[in-house]
């Protein structure tokens, strides 16, 4: 679906202190405890009240794959708030995000030299205002060219240019084939 | 009676009189027959007839008349050279000696049977034989087939095929490739071998026992390098393995450790090393005392061969591919996966991390510390020299980062000034660039070997290899030493510091490592280090290194028609499309290049991937070769050594460069040439300044624009410090911002 917000959902899911719910039966006790009810939670998951209350008893334990990704993705998004929210404060303003991506990146110019665009794999760790516009903009509903023109911007300057100390360049750096991304708080 | 006649006919063709087993097939070769052809004229199978020509069956009748009378009229045809007459008078018997007669009379370096020097499948390969390690290799006929013979009788040892190892006299590597279910294997010197093996282990196993493979060792405690197996299309798909990596595997860098491959190698007793199966396979058994058992595999078409680096050499054909390697691996070595790690192999293979010691009184000897190398453990870098995220910073606060006075940072120029007036009035901009310029940087240079040592406020000792915090804001560019006690006056503004890769001016203290701090000291300033990380014990490490990567560029370029000691004018005329003389070879003066550049980059390799955290040890810190002093060491010098010559260049002849990207330095100049604007004086140029040529640290031409250009884009991009020295090849400036 998304890459980049999924990679962000997915750094910040890395500093649960407890483990979210697994069992099938066990998140759908925790959605209809947090949704109170089942109606909301059946229209939320595109399912029938019965079934969800089928999950509940312990009637049916193995969703079907798509089920069982949307019904794990909406326990992540709504386990442990507080450490999520301090999570992603703690890397807005001190810990920054490190990316690891590998991809086209680079600059298009000049051919042949160590800033052309090509196949890189790069793990950097991008300051916190990186990662502050990283979250702000995923929480504004951001898509993920948006997001994903940050991280570039955020590799150009840490790696390409060196913190400024490598000297600027015309050009955007290029990101674009993106065969693996994976972040980390 | 006729019946009787026919019975005696029969008997006497039943012991026809053939030609050696080697002489068949050159007779063959000679009128330009393939197997399938005499094969099907004889009505035997292809097989068959290449079991004749190996030596492995003779002939029975009723072929038997057929063959000798075919091979009769072909003698007629093409009759031996007086070499080959010698061999073909025992060859009445042709059983186990002729082989080796045959053999012994082949290596030595006589003229070569005039015949077989161009059958038609190997046209192309051997009018250029002589690049080859081997001289001895070229006059051998094209396709021998050694499989069969018998193990090389001691005596045949008294005779070294052209000085080289007997052990590895088909060079250090072969592109194997199938064709209609004959696999052959294309060595580097034109000879195209007969591989009987049916599979990838049995492959293996044929290269170590019988394909006489490999390279010496270059240096006295090294270990000699491991055959190279080049696997086309067609052997990936004869071995069952597949042509082209899926997307997955090619994340991995490897195939699926289940496949049926690995599983036949691992029932052969055969290992692979931790990286898997992948483009840059090696296949092994532990070595046992000496003896080492392992085959390295390189697979174009999983992209073992990076376009930047070979060009389009994995779409060569399997003869011109052996050729590239092979020069490449003679000159420089065996390749052991992409550039960067065979420039750093090469570092490893000079200088290897043990040796054997003297006997002890048992007689038995140890291994122990070879002088000279960096050890076989890895030493931690100072922290100023660690990269961000070394686990030596983890108790430093990610962020911010740190600055000069925290880190070391030693890096290439990217430097560029707005032109003067009188510069806009010139009419080019001209491009020069240093050949090497990184490996004649390391040429000479002192580097540490050991561990670093912290020391406060230290004397400063040019000979002493590390790190050093010093305050060098003082040096004023404006008056420099320029010779012993001669002071030149310059136009500070116009030139870049030679202590930041930017060019500015340095505000305060900073790192440098030691050659960028005896330059502030040549330029007649003195310097008060406030503290060192400095390397007591140390060498010049890099000098074989360098040797053997400049003598490689020297010969290839020189193969281009590039001479080491041509004149400026002939130079530059040379210089000019060299790359089309031979494209091939063009291949391997990028791969050398290639190994250059990458071998230094892999000092100080940062982390990828594998779940790295900032904090924690990567893989390439494991390595005793992960050395970022040695890296600065090498761009300081590159540094220092280019600003050197741009300063004489100043002091003599009042010009100033423009931009400088790494090693390439613009200047503003009256022709389009860069004889118009160095200083030649009846040939000779400026000492100490910039001289054309072809070696490491002479320069070459860049390119060439108008000034009008320069301005242009300048102005196009409101950017008047663009730098220029980034575009000068061709003239064409991208930017990404114009919204497409």
């Amino acid at each position: 679906m998304s890459l980049f917000g999924d990679g962000l959902d997915a750094a910040v899911h890395k500093a649960f202190t407890r483990p979210a719910p697994k069992s099938a039966p066990a998140q759908m006790r925790y959605l209809v405890k947090q949704l109170k009810g089942t109606r909301a939670v059946a229209q939320m998951l595109r399912i029938s009240q019965r079934t969800v209350e089928r999950y509940v008893k312990g009637q049916i334990k193995k969703p079907r794959p798509d089920l069982a990704a949307r019904m794990e993705r909406e326990v992540k998004k709504r386990w442990q708030p507080q450490i999520r929210a301090k999570a992603r404060q703690k890397a807005a303003t001190t810990g920054g995000i490190v990316i690891d991506t590998r991809a086209r990146l680079g600059y298009t110019a000049p051919i042949g030299s160590t800033d052309q665009d090509r196949i890189r794999h790069l793990t950097v760790a991008l300051p916190p205002q990186y990662a502050a516009r990283l979250f702000e903009a995923q929480e504004a509903g951001a898509g993920d060219q948006q997001l994903q023109e940050i991280a570039a911007e955020g590799l150009k300057e840490t790696y390409f240019q060196d913190g400024g100390r490598r000297a600027g360049q015309l050009e955007e750096v290029r990101f674009t084939d993106i065969e693996h991304l994976e972040f980390d708080l | 009676m006729s019946e009787l006649f026919e019975a005696v006919d029969a008997l006497v063709a039943s012991r026809s009189p053939l030609p050696p087993a080697e002489e068949r097939r050159r007779l063959r070769t000679a009128h330009g027959l393939t197997l399938d052809e005499v094969a099907a004229a004889l009505k035997v199978r292809r097989a068959t007839v290449s079991a004749w020509e190996a030596g492995k069956t003779e002939p029975r009748p009723p072929e038997r008349e057929a063959y000798a009378r075919l091979l009769k009229q072909l003698a007629e045809l093409y009759p031996a050279p007086s070499s080959m007459q010698e061999q073909a008078a025992p060859a009445a018997a042709p059983t186990t000696p002729t082989g080796t007669a045959a053999r012994a009379e082949e290596a030595l370096p006589a003229d070569p049977p005039p015949n077989a020097a161009a059958p038609a499948e190997n046209e192309d390969t051997q009018p250029r034989a002589p690049v080859a390690v081997a001289p001895a290799a070229a006059p051998r006929p094209a396709r021998t087939s050694r499989t069969s013979s018998p193990r090389r009788p001691g005596a045949r040892k008294a005779v070294p095929a052209g000085g080289t190892d007997a052990r590895f006299e088909n060079g250090s590597l072969a592109v194997v490739d199938a064709e209609d279910g004959q696999v052959l294997a294309y060595c580097a010197g034109g000879l195209v071998l007969d591989v009987p093996a049916k599979s990838l282990p049995s492959l293996v196993d044929w290269t170590l026992t019988e394909a006489r493979l490999g390279q010496p060792k270059l240096s006295g405690p090294g270990k000699d390098a491991d055959p190279l197996l080049v696997l086309t299309e067609a052997a990936l798909e004869r071995y069952g393995l597949p042509v082209t990596l899926t997307d997955e595997e090619r994340l991995a860098g490897r195939i699926p450790e289940g496949h049926k491959v690995i599983k036949q190698l691992v029932r052969a007793d055969w290992k692979l090393t931790k990286r898997g199966f992948g483009p840059w396979a090696r296949i092994y058994r532990p070595a046992t005392g000496s003896e080492r058992a392992c085959v390295q595999l390189c697979i174009p078409s999983w992209h073992a061969l990076d376009s930047r680096h070979w060009g389009g050499a994995a779409r060569l054909p399997q003869a011109d591919l052996a050729r590239v390697l092979g020069v490449y691996a003679s000159r420089v070595m065996t390749p052991r996966g992409s550039t960067a790690v065979t420039g750093l192999e090469l570092m490893t293979a000079l200088h290897p991390p043990t040796r054997a010691s003297e006997p002890d009184t048992n007689g038995k000897r140890h291994s122990e510390h070879n002088p000279g190398s960096l050890g076989k453990d890895p030493v931690d870098c100072a922290p100023c020299e660690a990269p961000d995220g070394h686990p030596l910073l983890a108790n430093l606060p990610r962020f911010p980062v740190r600055g000069p006075a925290e880190k070391l940072f030693e890096e290439a120029y990217d430097w560029a000034r707005p032109m003067t007036d009188a510069e806009c009035m010139r009419r080019n901009l001209v491009g020069i660039d240093v050949n090497m310029a990184f490996a004649a940087g390391a040429n000479g240079l002192v580097v540490g070997l050991g561990a670093p040592t912290q020391v406060k406020a230290p004397v400063f000792d040019p000979k002493l290899p590390g790190s050093w915090l010093v305050d060098l804001s003082h040096v004023d560019l404006s008056r420099v030493q320029v010779g012993k006690g001669k002071w030149a006056e310059l136009d500070g503004s116009l030139l870049p510091s030679p202590f930041t890769p930017t060019g500015e001016r340095p505000s305060g203290p900073a790192w440098y490592a030691t050659p960028t701090v005896a330059y502030a000291v040549e330029l007649g300033y003195e310097v008060r280090p406030l503290e060192a990380w400095v390397r007591y014990e140390n060498g010049r490490y890099l000098d074989g290194w360098y040797q053997r990567l400049r003598d490689a560029y020297l010969a290839t370029m020189a193969d281009l028609g590039v001479e080491a000691d041509l004149s400026p004018a002939d130079f530059l005329a040379a210089m000019d499309g060299y790359r089309e003389r031979d494209p091939q070879l063009a291949i391997v003066v990028s791969a050398i290049k290639a190994t250059v550049k990458g071998g230094l980059g892999k000092l100080r390799e940062r982390p990828r991937g594998e779940g790295w955290r900032p904090g924690e040890p990567w893989r390439a810190l494991s390595r005793p070769t992960w050395r970022p002093d040695i890296r600065a060491a090498v761009i300081s010098r590159t540094r220092i050594n280019l600003h050197r010559k741009i300063v004489k260049h100043a002091a003599f002849t009042g010009d100033y460069p423009v931009a400088i990207l790494s090693d390439c330095v613009v200047y503003a100049a009256d022709g389009p040439s860069p004889l118009d604007f160095l200083p030649y004086r009846g040939g000779k140029p400026l000492p100490g300044g910039f001289k054309l040529g072809v070696n490491p640290g002479l320069v070459k031409h860049e390119g060439t624009q108008s000034v009008l250009w320069g301005e242009g884009v300048r102005e196009r991009f409101e950017a008047p410090e663009l730098n220029l020295a980034r575009y000068i090849k061709d003239g064409t400036v991208t930017d990404a911002d114009n919204g497409e």
